[in-house]
């Protein structure tokens, strides 16, 4: 069937095509204006000259240590949090009260769980400013979007597949591990990518725990500091005159991939 | 119980420790601040002065960035978000909007620091040829710059709604003889009313919490902004510029905590709001 609008329902399409255009806009501006400024040496070689010239290496290695360190933590809570939420939770009021902490802790802003972070690892635990203390808080920012995603995936799968598997004599364990997961696991997956994409991109968070500006090495333990791309963006884009604009281009181009 | 099911009811439970963690540990870091504060000036005194002998911690210039910047990113971004999801849900085809649904989730991922950088490099120079300022870097830059951001918050959750009314009362409204359009605005979107209301606060909650654009593109002056074409700081820019100055245990530590607490506060407020005009609504129906 073709679809006819009227005038008015055109304006309604038009501004989808506003809110769409815009973001993509943006992405595609600055993947044209990095072309220019990536180069193999720059990623791949140290920085030099307080980052001016040489590479962002340390920056890519330290994002990824991040990363690692952040799926460590919030793969196993989150997902160990969202089984129990969905499968094993009474109907009471402290999994209500739970409820709503999560649904609070997805709506703190990023730079609250940065002050918890350095109060709390940085400075009380004494993890002092390094890869430990920025892993861990982007463990708790990024906790509520697996936990959820956990929840909803093993929500959608039918009770009667589990009813089938507790019937064959399976325990309850067995069939939410064996039957309910593994149907759950492709939701379980993009939640846990959703939330790494963000522990990628914040700087907040890590500006406040531990990322350092210029340290051409790779950082050597969780208790290094450490550079990372989002904030070296910043730092470039922000607090260094003389910075080659290219150079700087080039790096949303890597944050945004 | 098997001993995994009690490790995932520790799971669970970690997640109620830590929102009570988080809110009691920067609560207590701000406590000597407020133990210290006799009247309510820092709310609604206009002087952060921290290197001065006696230093002074007062917020209100703050605060009101944070609400004028806020205000722009929803009244601009809330038609473009709402009108957008009215066209996802009930104008196109099914086939279409699932497509352009996916795009807007990918949007999801490009980080606040890209956005920022957009808006010092971009936008800010763009604002100040237009409005002929001295510099860009205003509250206003900001301000439009958070509309795009907050867009994706915005339709996804408005799309929802709208698309959980059931199909009923469109059949209903068109068996009386009502036209598509009249359908949609006098029907659709009344019913899908507090969902929509919803999508709008938890976008504003994310405008409030945004840290990164603001401290690069909002101008970063320190005192009450006359209006919104002025540089101005708002409170998580605040934060994120001098926290890791602050020396420990100093007064402006502890103010900074204070500072954050009161965000807490707000972003909290918003957020249960939220939560209740949607359960309000389950309620009702």
């Amino acid at each position: 069937m073709r679809q006819s609008y009227t005038l008015p329902e055109m304006f309604l399409l038009g501004t989808l095509g506003l809110a769409l255009l815009l973001p993509l806009a943006a992405v595609l501006y600055i993947f044209i204006r990095a072309a220019a400024g990536i180069s193999l040496e720059f990623i791949f070689a140290m920085p030099v000259q307080r980052g001016i010239t040489g590479g962002i290496l340390p920056a890519i290695v330290g994002t990824l240590w991040l990363l690692f360190g952040t799926t460590l933590v919030v793969l196993p809570v989150g997902v160990g949090a969202g089984i129990y939420l969905a499968e094993f939770a009474p109907r009471n009021r402290l999994t209500h009260l739970l409820e709503m902490a999560l649904i609070n802790l997805a709506g703190v802003p990023s730079v609250v769980f940065g002050l918890f972070g350095y109060a709390f690892f940085v400075l009380t635990l004494g993890f002092g400013s390094s890869l430990l203390s920025a892993s861990l808080t982007l463990a708790i920012m990024t906790l509520p979007l697996v936990v959820t995603a956990t929840r909803e995936a093993l929500h959608g799968v039918p009770v009667s597949f589990r009813e089938a598997s507790l019937a064959l004599g399976a325990t309850r364990w067995q069939a939410v591990s064996t039957v309910a997961l593994p149907c759950a696991r492709s939701g379980v997956l993009t939640g846990t990518l959703l939330a790494l994409s963000r522990a990628a991109g914040d700087t907040a968070c890590i500006l406040i725990t531990g990322a350092a500006f210029f340290l051409p090495r790779l950082p050597t333990s969780f208790m290094s500091r450490f550079m990372a791309l989002p904030y070296h963006l910043y730092i470039s884009a922000t607090q260094l005159p003389g910075m080659p604009v290219e150079r700087i281009w080039a790096l949303p181009g890597y944050c945004c991939s | 119980m098997p001993y995994q099911q009690k490790l995932v009811t520790v799971a669970g439970y970690t997640v109620l420790l830590l929102t009570a963690a988080i809110f009691l540990f920067v609560a207590a870091q701000a406590w000597p601040f407020f133990r210290e504060q006799v009247d309510l000036s820092f709310f609604t005194g206009d002087r952060w002065l921290p290197v001065s002998s006696p230093p002074t911690f007062q917020i209100k210039g703050f605060l009101v960035s944070s609400l004028m910047i806020t205000t722009m990113a929803i009244v601009v971004g809330c038609p473009l978000g709402i009108l957008s999801a009215v066209s996802l849900a009930e104008l196109l085809p099914r086939q279409v909007s699932v497509r352009l649904r996916s795009v807007f989730e990918m949007t999801v991922g490009i980080p606040s620091v890209v956005f920022g950088f957009l808006g010092l490099t971009v936008v800010a120079p763009f604002v100040a040829r237009v409005f002929n300022l001295n510099t860009g870097l205003t509250g206003f830059s900001a301000g439009l710059v958070l509309s795009v951001m907050v867009l994706p918050t915005l339709v996804s959750l408005a799309d929802e709604a709208l698309r959980a009314v059931p199909r009923e009362y469109a059949e209903a409204s068109y068996a009386l003889g009502a036209t598509r359009w009249q359908t949609i605005w006098r029907v659709i979107v009344p019913a899908a009313r507090s969902g929509i209301i919803a999508a709008v606060l938890l976008a504003m909650g994310r405008a409030i919490g945004e840290t990164m654009t603001v401290l690069m593109v909002a101008g970063g002056r320190l005192t009450t902004p006359g209006s919104i074409f002025e540089p101005m700081r708002p409170i998580t820019a605040l934060i994120a510029a001098e926290v890791t100055n602050a020396a420990r245990h100093s007064e402006q530590y502890h103010a900074l905590f204070a500072a954050g607490l009161v965000l807490f506060a707000i972003t909290f407020a918003v957020n249960a709001i939220a939560a209740a005009v949607i359960v309000g609504k389950k309620g009702a129906a």
